[in-house]
């Protein structure tokens, strides 16, 4: 087991990452001295064909609490004011207090809810993150961020709040689908691409390993990423710092995803290529080894994140320049310096943006 | 240090914000800001650069040392030095004669990123500027390092660091906790000192036509929303809206029911459909006018847009001016109970107009009286007998006496909160005559005495049971009721006995089976105790039947 520390002010907390944590849940989570009860939040799958609810669950019981158990439907749709409100009620007549907590057990999407309804019931109470996909567990589930989505918006309603404990169990990777697995990976490939080179070197290593998703692996992978994010959200309140670093592949990534429609490409897939571009546009620069540029591309070709056939770079362009962020067209770039390294830069020139994009379609 | 009030000396490296942060500072102090460069740059008659090219870093500082005297004889300024200002040690020992040095730090990363390509800092000609800013930064520390207090400001916005200042200058009492500087006649800004989220509140007659004026130097967008209900609205809209338009601010006006029923998570869906019709963006204000349930469900809205958004409260009833808009206390109820959801959440600034009071019905005007009553016999002897003694101005509401019972009541609350923010211990202690009096009003179903008659009635309840328990003076029971009944406050349970005991035992507050209850010791003493069982609570429920 790999146990990170992350240090903000006044309020520390612990990421586990390890093989089969979820059995350990109650005697990990009895140190934390919470309350008797604790609500659980999870979706029926895992409760139902996989058992990982029930495995939370019985460890629960074991270490003395009472658990009272919630689940929520699949899908960003769950993400509502609705089924917060229904989670706040049952919970209450779960007999939750101000001493419980709420774990949440699944996805980005449990974990957004789940920690909004903890951030708000009995004006914020303990919660514990229990991610199961890769995405969680070395994205969301780290920074404290909590919220639902409005008909008018995503993300538009709710608060920060951080957990007492994240408990990553790398095994249940084991049972993600494919696509899902893979589209995790985008973000592990930025992180090591932004800061890490000798993380970059050893997923180029293991990358036949982390493909078949050896437990050993995956937890070394996991570990170091979910150190990479924490280390960003330590500097939080630093504006205009490093923070900007972690949108590498963003922009371009986003403005995939609008033009394909939400739900077409992964947001890996739409990442992983907006890295490429990003990472073009920083050799044509003269900022990045070309070397460099051919790794990264190769890494994300390996993880099967460069395959989804893309939108024209044109229609590309369109959606980047009408992008919020892009002040008087002038498009704010992550580029980078190579692996392990980023720099910031505004992209002026619609003529080298283009030949950036076009590289999305080598 | 001169007579008058010290100077604030700000200290540190280029780019680490010392024009923004003093120039802000001087806003909220009503202190000139003075930069120094910029009067050496005025003496020399032309710019720093170019003192530098044409006469040399000599001249510069024998120059800047000139001003620096001149700056020390003076005082009530904020003042921006240079960067080099205070490696020489003349230049530290005089500004620290005149007032309080403060250095603003960032790391070498923070300062090359502000600082960017421009070439107008002659420190850093010749070489890697980055290395440069190293190098100077080492050179530096011991300097920086003798000031009085140093704040980080690379991690920080502005806001952080101005409050990081004032809540340092508060505690040492080189500012005073409460000023009337840059306000209209009559009013006091008390501060609340909470770290990052501290805040102003202000209190006077009149103020609804100053909001646009009061909240100038927030660092608002110009465009926000204004919470509100419709008698409110009605009263208080208008001139609230054109004093926001007169500063430069566009509101959308939403209208909420002041009721409790209103106090759900169904109306928050409703309200969060309206802000986002709005575009709102983060530094967008959220003003809320009108009584407590309006400041509540504003102020969880507030809260949970975006993440939050800054909240400036404008409280008309006096339960409202002298206790829910002070600890940031937000949120709704379920159908399974009280204000089951919400969040800690302090506003941005807290604008109390005590003329709103005259249009209050009587019987709520009261009910208001029974929370700052509370205060006084739980923390303030003093409070307590300035009632007593001018009962008649304060039921007449004579302006003076409303501000200065709010200004006390929210400061003495502001004292408790900043020690517990999170109400973990201490806090608790506001909870005085509030066991009971949940109790009492869940008893009569909402439908009879209003929440500050109710808990009138608990504290007489937690009052007898302290006598009882041979803590606390017959005679200091005697003058709580005496002053309630003078309010037009109920002294005895109107509610069946039974009834109110069984709410206790349902109370939210029970935690494995002891009730906690706030206890007098004596007018302006109080205590937490822990029950074992209601034994005690029947008995003094009973005896004041």
């Amino acid at each position: 087991m790999d146990a990170l520390r992350v240090n903000l002010k006044g309020r520390a907390y612990d990421i586990l990452v390890g093989a089969d944590l979820l059995r350990q849940a109650g005697k990990m989570i009895r140190r934390l001295e919470l309350g008797r009860r604790l609500g659980l939040v999870t979706h029926p799958a895992l409760a139902e064909t996989y058992g990982y609810a029930p495995a939370v669950v019985d460890s629960l019981r074991h270490a003395d609490h009472e658990v009272g158990l919630v689940t929520v439907p699949p899908g960003e749709e769950s993400k509502s004011l609705d089924q917060a409100t229904r989670l706040c009620r049952e919970l209450v007549r779960a007999r939750l207090d101000r001493g419980s907590a709420i774990l949440a057990l699944g996805g980005g999407v449990i974990g957004d809810l789940a920690g909004f309804v903890a951030a708000t019931l009995f004006r914020g109470i303990a919660f514990i993150n229990l991610p199961t996909t890769l995405l969680a567990q070395v994205d969301s589930s780290v920074g404290g961020k909590t919220g639902v989505n409005l008909p008018e918006g995503k993300n538009l309603v709710g608060a920060f709040h951080q957990p007492r404990l994240v408990l990553a169990d790398v095994l249940t990777l084991r049972t993600l689908p494919e696509r899902e697995f893979r589209s995790g990976l985008a973000e592990v490939v930025k992180h090591a691409m932004i800061v890490d080179a000798a993380f970059f070197d050893s997923l180029e290593r293991q990358a036949d390993r982390i493909l078949a998703r050896d437990p050993d692996a995956l937890q070394g992978m996991v570990a170091r990423s979910c150190a990479i994010k924490a280390r960003f959200v330590e500097d939080d309140e630093r504006e205009g710092g490093l923070r900007a670093a972690l949108n590498f592949g963003h922009t371009v990534g986003h403005a995939i995803e609008a033009a394909l429609g939400y739900g077409a490409v992964t947001h890996g897939e739409a990442v992983a290529h907006g890295m490429v571009v990003a990472a073009a546009l920083s050799v044509q620069r003269g900022l990045c080894p070309e070397a460099d540029a051919r790794r990264l591309r190769e890494l994300l070709g390996r993880f099967g994140l460069l395959d989804a056939p893309l939108p024209p770079p044109e229609s590309l362009e369109t959606y980047m320049v009408s992008d919020k962020k892009a002040r008087d067209g002038v498009l704010q770039f992550v580029l980078t310096r190579g692996v392990g390294s980023v720099t910031f830069a505004p992209v002026f020139d619609r003529e080298e943006l283009r030949k950036g994009l076009r590289e999305v379609r080598r | 240090m001169k007579e008058g009030k010290p100077n604030i000396i700000l200290c540190g490296f280029m780019a680490t914000g010392k024009s923004s942060v003093g120039r802000r500072l001087a806003i909220v102090l009503g202190y000139d800001f003075l930069d120094l460069d910029t009067l050496i740059a005025a003496e020399a008659g032309m710019p720093i650069s170019q003192i530098f090219t044409s006469q040399g870093e000599g001249t510069f500082r024998a120059l800047e040392a000139r001003m620096v005297e001149r700056l020390a004889s003076r005082t009530g300024c904020v003042v921006a030095t240079g960067g080099g200002t205070i490696v020489n040690p003349r230049n530290l020992e005089a500004l620290k004669r005149s007032g309080v040095v403060v250095t603003l730090t960032a790391d070498p990363d923070t300062i090359s990123a502000r600082i960017g390509p421009t070439d107008d800092r002659p420190m850093l000609w010749g070489g890697d500027k980055r290395e440069r800013v190293r190098q100077l930064l080492e050179q530096r520390a011991d300097a920086y390092a003798k000031a009085d207090l140093i704040v980080d400001a690379s991690a920080h916005t502005i806001d952080h660091v101005v409050n990081h200042i004032l809540d340092f200058l508060t505690l040492h009492h080189v500012i005073a906790r409460r000023t009337t500087v840059n306000l209209p006649s009559m009013a006091e800004s008390l501060r609340i000192v909470l770290g990052p989220r501290s805040h102003e509140v202000i209190i006077g007659p009149g103020l609804l036509g100053e909001v646009g004026t009061l909240v100038k130097g927030l660092g608002l967008a110009q465009t926000g929303i204004l919470l509100t209900n419709p008698d409110d609205n009605k009263l208080f809209g208008e001139r609230l809206v054109r004093s926001l338009a007169d500063a430069g601010f566009t509101v959308k006006c939403v209208e909420l029911a002041e009721r409790e029923e209103a106090k759900k998570l169904e109306t928050l869906g409703w309200l969060y459909r309206q802000m986002a019709s709005q575009r709102l963006e983060r530094r967008s204000p959220v003003f809320a006018l009108g009584g407590v349930v309006t400041g509540e469900i504003a102020g969880f809205a507030a809260a949970t847009y975006l993440r939050g958004l800054p909240l400036i409260e404008i409280p008309t009833s006096l339960i409202a001016q002298v206790d829910t808009s002070i600890g940031g206390k937000v949120g709704v109820n379920l159908p399974e109970g009280k204000n089951l959801v919400g969040a800690f959440y302090q506003p941005r600034q807290v604008i109390t107009d005590v003329e709103t009071l005259a249009f209050l019905p009587a019987r709520e005007f009261h009910a208001g009286l029974a929370e700052v009553v509370k205060i006084a016999a739980i923390r303030d002897r003093e409070l307590f007998e300035y009632l007593e003694q001018n009962v008649e101005e304060v039921l007449s509401q004579d302006l003076r006496a409303l501000v200065r019972l709010v200004r006390r009541a929210c400061e003495i609350k502001a004292s408790i909160v900043e020690a517990d923010e999170w109400e973990t211990d201490v806090r608790s202690i506001l909870n005085f005559g509030h066991t009971v009096g949940h109790a009492v009003e869940a008893a009569a179903g909402y439908q009879g005495p209003n929440h500050g008659e109710a808990v009138a009635m608990g504290m007489v309840v937690a009052a007898s049971m302290a006598v009882r328990r041979r803590i606390c003076p017959v005679e200091a029971l005697d003058r709580l009721k005496r002053l309630l009944q003078a309010f037009g406050l109920p002294t005895s349970l109107l509610v069946d006995a039974a009834e109110v005991l069984r709410f206790v035992r349902y109370d939210k507050k029970i935690q494995d089976r002891q009730v906690r209850f706030v206890l007098l010791q004596g007018i302006g003493d109080s205590v937490v105790a822990s029950l074992d069982s209601l034994d005690e609570v029947e008995a003094a429920l009973k005896a004041c039947a």
